[in-house]
């Protein structure tokens, strides 16, 4: 379970130390890929770009997706995720700092798993995201030969 | 003609040449034979050449001379050169002395000059003699010579010498030749000379031909040119050739301007319809001619000249040559007129005559009649044609006619007109006239008519008479009346007393329609005006116009049939109305009109007229029509108002979105790495730093906060307000037991009355009674016994929802702050909050259109209410 990849797209350096601060105050260990825009998410998952290697990298155990992000927002790029056969049933959780009805209307018309506010709060914000990593590390079974 | 005597005088002249040479060519070799030495024979061919040179220039020039011309007649100079040769200017005798003294000298050169020619008789030296006096003089000089030169010659140079007789018979010969050669050449010049004669006696005769037609063409042209009638000549091409001075100053246009037949019909008929019918009249007058060379009468033509102005012409043409025709134009435009003036006064008077209601007779001095019109006519009971010619005594009985012809002669013999009246009997019965007699004088003075206007005042004399009669009769009436009078004044009295009600009631009647504050108008059967008010002058504008008794329609032209139709059904009994009708007046005005039609009854319990009734509402119609364009003017600014509201609704969210996702990072950095701070390196903070961080955290969860309820008010009024039920009692019960599932600890009792129902938003309100609600319960939170009140209140005259609570309440002092955004009035240790919750439920109420109050004390508990409409 350990060597499952969590993909942490955040365009914020500071929100990424304070994510990467929770998830290892919940002890979770799992490498965490950080790219900073929507590009390069897509690019990560699809093998394509500056992240293309010779042979396709096993998908994350989750995406964690802003929606503010430069070049592609976060809801475009959930939406080509959706649309690629490979990464269709990618588990993608929306972390956003917004609360606007709208955004999380649309997250899951697109298809978001779930969709999670960041708390203000660091104390608030390391719970949180203990119980991500802990559900979909630990609790969520993905589908078998998901490609 | 020409040709033949041309050629006949080539023949003659190449006879006569040949005959020359041929002698010549023989004669002068001959003589060559007597010279024995070379020297004088040379002398002698060299002479013999000139000479022959010579005589042939002579015969060349001669003949040149004669070519008869071909073409042009020969210059006059040239012709008198010619004439000076060939007419012989010196006498025919001058020519014999010139014959015989050349001859002579010729002999006298051959007699004394035996060394040169010799012991031979030379006659041909006698050719050069012989030939220039038949060429000057023709025959007669030509045979004198010849005579003299053979004589001569025989006697002297032929032997035997001195004798007549020819000893050779050479010798015979040669003399026999020259008188042969100059007989030939003295015929052939006289015949060159005759035939010279006659070609001059044939010019002379065309030269006089040829002035007298000059002359006679000259005379044409001046008769042309100043003929007191306008002329044109034209040839069958329709081209006019020429048109004189007349023609220039009757139709204006000069030669150059019409020069076609065409051109002129064009100018003279601008019309084409009339210039197709003059045309026509034109035509049908040439065919209609007897005789391609007659004179035509081709009728009268109505042209327009240059200048405009119509002229009356009569034109005759006629054909003068092969295709030319000579027209001849009459200006007869004042005759036209002035017997159009005529017939117009013919016409005129005897419409007068023939329409005058009086009888009007013209008769001349002597009494016989000559005009009469259709009432003397009717009178005598006879045609015009009977009348005419006879006298009074024909007419009418012996005492009528003594009556008239003693009126007529006084007019005749004071000659001036005579007013009388006459009494006649015509058929027996007596009428009486008033008759005008006067004269009418011809020329010279004298009275030439007599005129009669009589007009019938019989029935007007009886009619005085009757008058007299009834005066006569009414004043012995009067005298009766006043003996009954006495009886009849105190019946009068009385009669008086109940008119005078009735005037009074009539007098209050007419008062009243006069001023009554609407247009009336009262009328008879007729649409006579009966009483109108001043209004229906105002609102009619007929000012003081007197209009009692006339009727409407002569006061409106205007009225249509529709009107009349309405007034009619007034008349029948109808009431007939329209709350309002559009008119336009004569002068364009519009007037919106309500009017109303009804019928009045009279004693007898008929129709007696109508009443029309009208309210001029024009000016309400023009207030009405303002409103809609204001009312349209204000929806347009509504409609421009909610636009830019719409971009700034926009503008806001997407600055509410930013805020949203961009000002809580910083935040959750400031409290995450305070946090952060504290967690990993609390130990090496002292009290006052670790307080310091706390700070941190707590300013930047109350930013949060803040953000958050910005973003709660801003997003309050965003989207569409929908209109739907909401139960206000179940909502509330089920927000207040989430407060006490939250804080099971407080203890609050609450009240709501139930079937508590609005129309709203659900959502909206939704937040406002989780505001309202939340603040009751915030506020109640130091009370033992806190209670909390949803229910329907009255606030004034409006019923709305209140939710009151027992809790600390707020100085009704401060009450205007309350809705205000970030407006709290209690501190923070009191009862914490932001100050966004009563701004966020104001907005929602005003979004709905409705209104919310609050009512409250100082630890007097406070009570929120609110209306929707």
């Amino acid at each position: 379970m350990h060597n499952k990849v969590i993909l942490l797209v955040e365009d914020n350096p500071q929100d990424e130390l304070l994510i990467r601060r929770a998830l290892s105050k919940a002890n979770i260990a799992n490498r965490i890929d950080v790219v900073r825009d929507g590009q390069q998410a897509v690019d990560y998952l699809l093998n394509q770009g500056e992240f293309r290697q010779p042979e396709a990298l096993e998908l994350p155990v989750v995406v964690l997706l802003d929606i503010g992000l430069p070049k592609l927002s976060g809801l475009e790029v959930l939406k080509i995720i959706r649309e690629n056969r490979r990464t269709r049933f990618q588990p993608v959780v929306i972390l956003t700092s917004s609360d606007e009805e709208r955004d999380r209307f649309r997250s899951y018309e697109i298809g978001a798993n779930s969709f999670v506010r960041k708390p203000l709060d660091f104390t608030e914000l390391a719970d949180t995201v203990a119980r991500l990593g802990v559900y979909w590390l630990a609790i969520n079974e993905p589908p078998r030969n998901c490609t | 003609m020409r040709q033949t005597a041309r050629s006949r005088f080539i023949v003659q002249a190449t006879l006569a040449y040949l005959l020359l040479a041929l002698g010549w060519i023989f004669l002068s070799d001959r003589l060559l034979m007597v010279f024995m030495d070379v020297r004088s024979l040379v002398w002698l061919s060299t002479a013999k050449g000139i000479f022959f040179v010579l005589v042939s220039c002579g015969c060349f020039t001669l003949a040149l001379h004669n070519v008869p011309e071909t073409r042009a007649p020969a210059q006059p100079g040239e012709e008198a050169a010619l004439d000076a040769f060939v007419a012989r200017p010196w006498p025919r005798l001058t020519a014999y002395a010139f014959a015989i003294v050349l001859t002579v000298v010729m002999f006298v050169v051959r007699r004394h000059m035996p060394v040169v020619f010799g012991d031979r008789p030379l006659l041909v030296l006698y050719m050069l003699p012989i030939s220039l006096a038949a060429l000057l003089g023709g025959l007669g000089p030509g045979l004198t010579a010849t005579s003299i030169a053979s004589l001569l010659s025989l006697y002297f140079f032929i032997s035997p010498v001195h004798s007549f007789a020819i000893a050779s018979q050479h010798d015979l010969f040669q003399w026999s030749m020259l008188a042969l050669n100059g007989l030939i050449i003295s015929l052939i010049s006289e015949a060159l000379y005759r035939s010279r004669q006659r070609e001059r006696a044939r010019r002379q005769q065309i030269e006089t031909a040829n002035t007298a037609l000059r002359a006679s063409e000259e005379r044409f042209r001046r008769l042309f040119e100043n003929a007191p009638v306008a002329m044109g000549l034209a040839d069958d091409r329709a081209a006019i050739l020429a048109q004189n001075n007349r023609m220039d100053q009757m139709f204006g246009y000069t030669l150059d301007e019409v020069p076609t037949v065409t051109e002129w019909w064009l100018r003279a008929y601008p019309d084409p319809a009339c210039r197709e019918r003059a045309q026509a009249q034109w035509h049908a007058a040439i065919a209609r001619a007897p005789h391609p060379d007659s004179t035509i009468d081709a009728g009268e033509y109505r042209i327009v000249c240059k200048d405009g102005s119509g002229k009356v012409i009569h034109i005759f043409t006629c054909r003068v040559a092969d295709g030319l025709l000579l027209t001849t134009f009459i200006d007869i435009t004042e005759r036209v007129q002035a017997q159009e003036t005529i017939r117009d006064r013919e016409r005129k008077l005897s419409a007068i005559v023939d329409n005058s209601p009086s009888l009007l007779s013209l008769k001349t001095a002597a009494g016989r009649y000559n005009l009469a019109n259709p009432n003397v006519q009717l009178l005598l009971g006879m045609d015009e044609a009977a009348i005419v010619g006879k006298t009074d005594l024909d007419l009418f009985p012996a005492d009528t006619a003594a009556t008239i012809r003693a009126n007529d002669h006084n007019v005749l013999a004071t000659k001036s007109p005579h007013v009388t009246e006459e009494c006649l009997s015509v058929r027996g019965e007596p009428q009486v006239f008033a008759t005008n007699i006067f004269p009418i004088f011809d020329q010279d003075g004298a009275i030439a008519f007599l005129c009669r206007i009589s007009y019938d005042i019989t029935e007007r004399k009886r009619a005085e008479a009757e008058l007299k009669n009834i005066l006569e009769r009414q004043k012995e009436a009067r005298i009766a009346a006043l003996n009954q009078m006495q009886d009849a004044n105190a019946a009068r009295t009385r009669t008086e007393a109940a008119l005078k009600t009735l005037q009074e009631s009539e007098e209050r009647l007419t008062l009243f329609i006069e001023h009554a504050p609407a247009a009336l108008a009262m009328f008879d059967r007729q649409m006579r005006y009966l009483a109108v008010s001043l209004r229906w002058r105002d609102d009619y504008f007929l000012g003081e116009r007197e209009i009692i008794g006339r009727s409407h329609y002569d006061i409106f032209p205007e009225i249509g049939e529709a009107w009349k139709d309405v007034h009619r059904r007034g008349m029948t009994g109808e009431i007939v109305r329209a709350d309002e009708d559009r008119f336009v007046r004569l002068d364009g005005r519009v007037q919106w009109l309500r009017w109303e039609v009804r019928p009045w009854m009279n004693a007898e319990d008929e129709v007696g007229g109508i009443v029309i009734f009208t309210e001029d509402i024009t000016r309400f119609k023009e207030a009405e029509e303002e409103i809609r364009l204001l009312n349209a003017d204000l929806e347009r600014r509504v409609v421009e108002r909610t636009a830019e509201l719409t971009a700034a609704n926009r503008e806001l969210d997407s600055f509410a979105y930013a805020v949203s996702h961009d000002l809580r990072a910083p935040l959750r950095a400031m409290n995450g790495f305070s946090q952060a701070l504290i967690e990993d390196y609390g130990d090496l903070f002292q009290d006052e730093a670790r307080m310091f961080l706390d700070q941190i955290i707590i300013g930047s969860r109350k930013m949060g906060d803040l953000i958050d309820g910005l973003l709660t008010l801003s997003r309050s009024t965003r989207g569409q307000v929908r209109r739907e039920r909401i139960d206000l009692a179940e909502m509330s019960l089920r927000l207040l037991a989430d407060m006490a599932r939250t804080e099971p600890e407080r203890q609050v009792r609450w009240e709501v009355e139930p079937g508590l129902v609005v129309r709203g938003d659900a959502a909206m309100i939704e937040v406002v009674m989780r505001n309202l609600l939340a603040n009751a319960w915030k506020y109640t939170a130091r009370r033992q016994e806190a209670f909390i009140r949803v229910a329907a209140g009255h606030d004034g005259e409006t019923t709305g929802i209140c939710v009151s609570d027992n809790g600390a309440g707020f100085e009704p002092a401060h009450a205007d702050k309350l809705f205000q955004p970030f407006q709290r009035l209690h501190r923070q240790e009191e009862f914490p909050g932001i100050g966004i919750g009563l701004a966020t439920v104001q907005r929602i109420i005003h979004r709905h259109g409705g209104s919310i109050t609050a009512r409250g004390g100082k630890d007097a508990g406070a009570a929120f209410c609110f209306h929707l409409p």
